[in-house]
């Protein structure tokens, strides 16, 4: 069975802005560990580690940890660490959004054509009367869907991708999470191991709400990082689906 | 997934398509062509095997495809049948067994659900709803070996609305039977051609459509 594997986590919390902010911003960014590297216009800052493919940017509305890695470990580690020091430091009561995002890819040995037509029947509608009006070859597409689920809310997007428009897709963070000095050939190599053919997954989880508190946001990480595994296990136990029980 | 149109696609050349002389247009002429194509595609030219009375001296090599010279009768116009299967590494052969899944799943849903309503007004409705998703197949997966037997299935069941002529323990039997099938991971023509047998064995007339060769010879002859 193919096989989702995470390439990018954006985990970010926004909020109402605030004027003593800016006296607070760089002491909080001193705070942080783990980050040797940063950039600062007084405005905001963005700190990051390159050789880890992480950074975390801290503005007056938000503050948003990135990684460009499949280390759910750090992951966790890191988000938890944010959690813990930011909104304390920076004075924050209440927020606005909380959101995790993701995306996958999953790399197959299928042509693009075979991975289209698969995605094209098991997710679009193949109605007589739709098929009849629509041109008989499929030859690219993309998924693209918003739902709710309670309080909860999802963009999701799926879709086949060949090798050169993987970049496109994943957009690496190039700026801040590879090292200036080698960034361009360290690039290139990344971009050199994505796949010939994947699926590339998309999965925003989020929640608005005037007033989310510190509470909120420790349940929404667990919460978000299960409903998103979920969903990328359960959507490629279906697209690729060959045992048939009925 | 962007505005990029894919040219990976296979091109796909229909080849010569035997037809022989027989009374009835049965399973060896409907279905005999993509064997010998796709075991190309999987592990080279192999032997070829004929049932029936054909020879193999009756095999011409430049066509060993079709297993029968096109020049020595056709009663099809050959611009309308199906066009040869294309060529398919592993990957390709699983993309075609993830699709055959996902039919088979909802087709055999529906032959089970055919066989809980049977005598029941309801099970045309189920009826209804099995050769629509064997007819979508057909459109939507039409190289994978599997739709042979669907089809001929089909064909049993759509045929003069003959599906009221067969009880559940058939429905039953035609059920185990695409289950069978659908669970392989490869498919040849001998295993869909055992495949159909076993549907006629129990009852089944999977080649309902028939043209009879000997009446139509008369009336060429009588013009």
């Amino acid at each position: 069975m193919e096989k989702a594997i995470p390439h990018q986590t954006i985990f970010q919390i926004r909020y109402k802005a605030k004027l003593e902010f800016y006296n607070l911003l760089i002491s909080t960014a001193q705070k942080m560990s783990g980050y040797p590297h940063w950039e600062t216009n007084r405005m905001r800052v963005i700190l990051k580690n390159f050789e880890e493919h992480r950074s975390l940017a801290i503005s007056h509305n938000t503050f948003t940890y990135q990684q460009d890695s499949n280390d759910e470990k750090m992951e966790a580690k890191h988000i938890q660490q944010t959690l813990e020091n930011l909104p304390g430091e920076l004075k924050i009561q209440s927020f606005n959004r909380l959101g995790y995002r993701k995306k996958y890819l999953t790399p197959t040995k299928m042509s693009f054509d075979s991975l289209v037509n698969i995605l094209y029947i098991k997710l679009f509608s193949q109605d007589d009367t739709l098929r009849r009006a629509l041109p008989s070859k499929i030859v690219d597409l993309m998924y693209r869907m918003d739902f709710r689920d309670d309080i909860y809310r999802y963009h999701i997007t799926v879709g086949p991708v060949r090798k050169d428009e993987i970049s496109k897709h994943i957009a690496y963070n190039v700026e801040n999470h590879l090292n200036p000095k080698t960034r361009n050939k360290e690039y290139q190599e990344i971009i050199k191991k994505y796949p010939d053919v994947a699926i590339f997954s998309d999965i925003d989880f989020y929640q608005e709400s005037e007033k989310l508190s510190l509470k909120d946001t420790e349940s929404f990480v667990s919460l978000a990082n299960r409903k998103v595994y979920d969903i990328i296990n359960d959507m490629n136990n279906y697209l690729f689906e060959i045992k048939t029980e009925a | 997934m962007s505005t990029a149109i894919g040219t990976n696609c296979t091109e796909i050349i229909p080849d010569e398509v035997p037809v022989k002389k027989k009374e009835s247009i049965g399973f060896e002429e409907r279905f005999g062509y993509w064997k010998t194509n796709q075991e190309e595609g999987i592990s080279g030219e192999e032997e070829v095997h004929f049932e029936g009375t054909i020879t193999e001296e009756d095999i011409d090599d430049s066509k060993k495809t079709t297993g029968i010279s096109n020049q020595e009768y056709s009663i099809i116009d050959s611009s309308m049948m199906p066009q040869s299967p294309p060529k398919l590494n592993e990957a390709d052969q699983k993309a075609q067994l993830i699709l055959r899944t996902h039919f088979a799943k909802q087709i055999l849903t529906d032959l089970k659900k055919i066989q809980e309503h049977f005598e029941n007004i309801s099970a045309a409705i189920y009826v209804d709803s099995l050769l629509r998703k064997m007819r979508a197949m057909e459109e939507l997966s039409p190289y994978d070996p599997y739709i042979e037997v669907v089809a001929a299935l089909h064909d049993a069941l759509a045929y003069k609305d003959n599906w009221d002529k067969f009880d559940a323990e058939q429905y039953k039997g035609a059920y185990q039977i695409l289950k069978e099938l659908a669970n392989r991971h490869r498919i040849d023509n001998d295993i869909a051609e055992k495949a159909i047998i076993k549907l006629e064995n129990l009852g089944f007339d999977t080649t309902p459509f028939r043209l009879d060769i000997d009446s139509e010879s008369k009336i060429e002859s009588e013009d």
